[in-house]
């Protein structure tokens, strides 16, 4: 059942970097959080959370809307993500200046639901690739196992926050929960209980099945957002950063497959320089994406007459609602030239000899 | 496929009809006004509140007495939130000494919730302390926007009569959050016992009162009418949207594939539901079960839009 290429690495860079950037760093900071545990977010917090931002958050969301329009062959391939879903978001955009108590909140409300869903889709894609990189076939009982945990730690954590009915601000735009009955929050915490078990089960029935340990980086993902959603309703200060992790996930296999594909497609000679330079154009670029994004961008509502909170927060909604959209179409794009690029390790980008498998799973 | 676009633009259009015809009707009621107005004359100039007398009497009694006994005079509104609160601090952050009478007044009221009064700009919102709703002193917020997710956990007792465009002023303070960077102080506030007794003797936008501009109120039909004309207009804006994502899809259905097709029938899925959530959000603070259903609604929203551009 289990088998891989033994020439193939489970890791994108190696254990301790994929090991971080999937999950580590959210453990390293829970826990560090712990100790300077507080029940509100700190100004400390906010600011740390606010510079990160620009260098984590910010150039992420500018990554995705890179990758699909950076060549012409991605923008036909997903026609109505690229040419019509700019103008139905900025059609958003002009209804929320134009009726600011009556489509803002809604609009703000869309990408604030939507939000933790895209989180749980990624927490599942990056479950499944390194599921695929270890060469674990995973049947359908146990994807659907881990499915139906990874989305009830978001319905918890969304279900528990509608529960209220005194609403919620966003940069100034007030927008009202769905009030739904306590009872729901307590079914779905159950369910999640539930879930919890199960995906525990599926471990051990996998492990006793093929008769090793399940890799832990494929379990890491499910596990990270369950502290994500779950455990950080205890600690504010966490919460802060639960976006920023997320980028940090999508920033190293977006990395990977930019630097994959750049490389296939020109004909460069994989090389260490070439990594270096590719990696530091590409998050300058996506650097300065991230700014127009979300610095200069909420100024142009400013400079039209709205508050400035207002336009931010507008903004982002609308900034985030388009990375939705392009973030459920650029994993599938296609290109001839490049083989497999969600398989590759930085000895493919480096030219350096490949590292031994390190999943656990011995080949077929 | 071009009658499941026109079918659906086509139910859209009526179920909203009938929604917005049940919302016009349901929005006729008046609550009874008190004669009595408190003034407010800020550093930016006059705020005149009316009380709703009948539905919070304690309220109306409460800031009745605060103000004659002078404790509102030099309180700032130290809150503000576009389209949402311009809110006044609780008198005891006013750092000026109390004498006994003055501190004894300061004691919470009951809350006075009322189904037939909601939380809609321009009225009077009472704060209270955390989550207790007998906690309510003396800081109570303008509305700058309907708010009706507070219906039933903070009481209304009044509205701004008068001084919309004075809010107007507040609003273009720069804020830090939602504190104002520049002091709005009360100067002196007042109890006059009938509305005459102001409007006879002050200067004011008579316009304003009538036509019910910015934040000013003057009756709750005017506020359900200006609520219902922006609602009928986002709701008619956004059928127009569906007509044409529905003709686009018509008009280039050889030149797209089943997956764009698709795609297009989604997005006016999504505009529905955008439109449905705009329409019976308000609603679900009065029915649990309908925010049950729009909950449940966006979810299968997000499960469909999983197939956005999803190559068959």
């Amino acid at each position: 059942m289990a088998h891989t290429s033994p020439n193939r690495s489970l890791y994108f860079v190696n254990a301790p970097v994929d090991y971080f950037f999937i999950g580590g760093s959210s453990f390293l900071l829970f826990f560090s959080l712990l100790f300077f545990y507080t029940d509100v977010r700190t100004p400390e917090v906010v600011a740390a959370g606010v510079f990160l931002s620009w260098i984590i958050n910010w150039p992420h969301f500018s990554m995705s809307t890179y990758r699909l329009y950076q060549s012409k062959s991605n923008i036909q391939q997903y026609p109505v993500t690229a040419y019509f879903i700019p103008f139905l978001v900025i059609g958003g955009v002009f209804l929320s200046f134009s009726y600011p108590l009556l489509v803002a909140p809604i609009f703000v409300k869309l990408f604030i639901l939507w939000s933790p869903y895209h989180f749980s889709g990624q927490t599942i894609g990056i479950t499944f690739i390194y599921a695929m990189r270890s060469g674990m076939k995973l049947d359908a009982l146990e994807r659907k196992v881990i499915i139906v945990f990874v989305y009830f730690t978001f319905f918890v954590s969304t279900i528990r926050a509608e529960v209220s009915r005194d609403g919620y601000d966003y940069y100034g735009i007030t927008y009202a929960s769905f009030g739904v009955p306590q009872w729901m929050a307590t079914l779905a915490e159950y369910c999640l209980w539930a879930a919890l078990v199960l995906f525990g089960l599926m471990i051990v029935r996998w492990s006793v099945r093929n008769r090793k340990v399940m890799p832990i980086i494929i379990i890491l993902p499910a596990a990270t957002q369950y502290f994500w959603f779950v455990q950080s309703v205890y600690m504010p200060s966490f919460q802060e950063f639960v976006p920023l992790l997320h980028s940090l996930q999508y920033m190293l296999i977006a990395w990977g497959i930019q630097l994959k594909e750049k490389m296939d497609v020109k004909k460069i000679t994989p090389s260490k320089p070439y990594v270096l330079a590719e990696t530091s154009r590409w998050f300058m670029i996506n650097f300065i994406g991230g700014a127009i994004l979300f610095y200069f961008l909420p100024k142009v509502g400013g400079a039209l007459g709205y508050s400035s909170l207002f336009s931010m927060g507008v903004m982002f909604a609308a900034v985030q609602i388009h990375h939705f959209f392009v973030d459920g179409v650029i994993w599938k794009l296609k290109n001839n030239s490049v083989a497999h690029p969600l398989m590759m390790n930085v000895s493919d980008l480096t030219g350096s000899k490949q590292s031994a498998p390190v999943s656990g799973v011995s080949p077929s | 496929m071009k009658y499941v676009f026109l079918c659906i633009a086509a139910l859209f259009l009526l179920g909203n009809t009938v929604y917005v015809y049940s919302e016009a009707s349901a929005e006729q009621r008046r609550p009874t006004v008190s004669e009595q107005r408190v003034v407010f004359s800020t550093s930016h100039g006059d705020l005149v509140f009316a009380f709703y007398q009948g539905a919070a009497p304690e309220h109306m009694a409460q800031i009745i007495r605060l103000v004659r006994l002078g404790l509102y005079n030099s309180v700032k509104a130290f809150r503000i939130i576009p389209g949402f609160i311009v809110q006044f601090e609780e008198i005891r952050e006013r750092g000026a000494p109390f004498s006994r009478e003055q501190s004894a007044s300061l004691r919470p009221i009951k809350a006075e919730f009322s189904s037939e009064i909601k939380h809609l700009k321009g009225r009077l919102s009472m704060a209270r302390w955390g989550n207790n709703p007998d906690s309510a002193v003396s800081s109570f917020s303008v509305l700058l926007g309907d708010a009706p997710h507070l219906d039933g956990k903070y009481t209304v007792f009044g509205f701004l009569e008068s001084g919309g465009s004075v809010i107007n002023k507040m609003l273009s303070i720069p804020l830090r959050r939602s504190l104002p960077s520049k002091d709005i102080y009360v100067i002196n506030a007042y109890v006059v016992n009938h509305k005459d007794e102001y409007y006879g003797a002050n200067t004011f936008d008579a316009e304003e009162i009538v036509a019910g501009q910015a934040v000013v109120v003057d009756d709750t039909a005017s506020i359900g009418g200006r609520r219902n004309d922006g609602l009928h207009n986002v709701v008619s804006i956004l059928i127009g949207v569906i007509i044409a994502v529905s003709l686009l899809g018509f008009f280039l259905q050889k030149q797209l594939n089943k997956s764009q097709v698709v795609s297009l029938l989604l997005v006016n899925i999504l505009i529905s539901t955008f439109t449905l959530v705009i329409v019976l959000l308000p609603r679900s603070s009065d029915m649990p079960w309908m925010g049950v259903a729009l909950f449940v609604g966006i979810f299968v929203l997000f499960r469909l839009m999983s197939n956005f551009e999803k190559k068959p």
